[in-house]
């Protein structure tokens, strides 16, 4: 009887006896040896790592990087197009206040409008004819094609000639109005 | 009595804590990938705000996507290099419309200065043609008899402009001595 009962017993050291003790769950229960669970680990997380971590580090990094570098870049260009905006407009604006294309279209019976204006004819006397024909020549706004300006007097008037000389001045042009100056 | 061992040679690990070591990991992991993406936030807020007067001026808002932020900053750069580039265009036009513009105004300072003779009594204009690049000019120039230079005598010009005296023609008076003058301007 003794040796029966002797065979049920199973002898644990005092050191484990708390564990002995412990109540065991479903995941206590199984184990998986050391080296599976070392390469299951290494098979999940590495893989995690190098998407979340490494690849997200070095594809955002290189994002910023070159965001940064795209918005330097895009100062620049922004700067250079204040700049040269700045100078057409002020260059512009310049050259409009010193154009009178609409008190020379005004004389010459004409439009101020952009475009060619061809074969146009006008005869008036030197004292009205000289400030137009100097107005062509330094209208900025003004292209002058051709010109020309004929006297209809065939000979000089000499120095002690006090008749009036009656001089009347021909003037034949084509000219072009600058879009870009209006 | 039956011998147990408690250190079996094979190593094993129980379920539990595999499963435990595998969450701490990916936790690790995930809180990484959390702390790198408030990183990039960071940076990217920072990136706006040192250039909110960009974005203002251009009219942009940026998504906080590093990746579409960019083709958008690109496309801006792209739009503004073709405003670039008219701007550029406009003001070479000018530039040459002003080069034009300097001969015809040079033109007319040489006439004018031709026909304000220093040492002539009177000159007379009769004819006077431009086409842009050459021009020509008529004109009498009236002498005292005794008084007649050796050549003509304008007011100054540019020494660089090239001026040819192609014809002149001579009528003498009693007290005076006439000149017609063909003045050709430009080659």
């Amino acid at each position: 009887m003794a040796e029966s009962e002797n065979k049920n017993i199973t002898l644990i050291s005092p050191k484990y006896k708390k564990r002995a003790k412990k109540t065991l769950y479903r995941l206590d229960k199984k184990a998986i040896s050391a080296k599976t669970a070392i390469i299951v680990l290494l098979c999940v997380i590495l893989p995690t790592f190098g998407y979340f971590i490494a690849f997200y580090a070095y594809t955002g990094l290189t994002s910023v990087e070159n965001l940064t570098r795209e918005f330097n870049e895009l100062e620049n260009t922004f700067k250079s197009v204040q700049q040269l905006k700045q100078v057409y407009n002020n260059t512009v604006d310049k050259l409009v206040k010193l154009s009178k294309t609409d008190e020379i279209a005004a004389r010459l019976d004409l439009t101020s409008q952009p475009g060619e204006y061809n074969d146009i004819k006008y005869k008036a006397e030197p004292e009205e004819m000289l400030p137009l024909v100097n107005m062509l020549f330094t209208d900025p706004g003004i292209k002058i094609n051709s010109i020309v300006l004929r006297s209809n007097l065939g000979f000089p008037v000499l120095p002690e000639t006090r008749l009036e000389s009656g001089v009347m001045l021909e003037l034949s042009v084509n000219y072009t109005i600058s879009r870009q100056i209006q | 009595m039956e011998d147990i061992s408690l250190h079996s040679k094979k190593r094993s690990i129980r379920v539990f804590d595999f499963v435990l070591l595998l969450i701490v990991g990916l936790g690790m992991v995930f809180a990484g990938h959390f702390v790198i993406s408030r990183i990039f936030a960071g940076n990217l807020d920072n990136l706006s705000r040192n250039k909110s007067f960009l974005l203002n001026e251009l009219n942009l808002e940026l998504t906080g996507n590093p990746a579409r932020d960019l083709e958008l900053v690109k496309a801006e750069r792209e739009a503004l290099d073709v405003e670039f580039g008219k701007y550029n265009r406009n003001i070479n036009e000018l530039i040459s419309h002003i080069d034009l513009k300097e001969k015809d105004i040079l033109f007319l300072n040489i006439v004018e200065a031709y026909l304000s003779d220093t040492q002539a009594l009177q000159t007379t204009f009769n004819k006077l043609e431009y086409n842009g690049d050459t021009g020509e000019l008529l004109y009498y120039v009236v002498y005292e008899q005794n008084k007649i230079p050796e050549k003509l005598s304008p007011l100054e010009i540019p020494n660089s402009v090239v001026v040819n005296i192609s014809k002149t023609d001579e009528i003498e008076f009693s007290d005076y001595v006439l000149k017609l003058v063909n003045l050709q301007v430009g080659e």
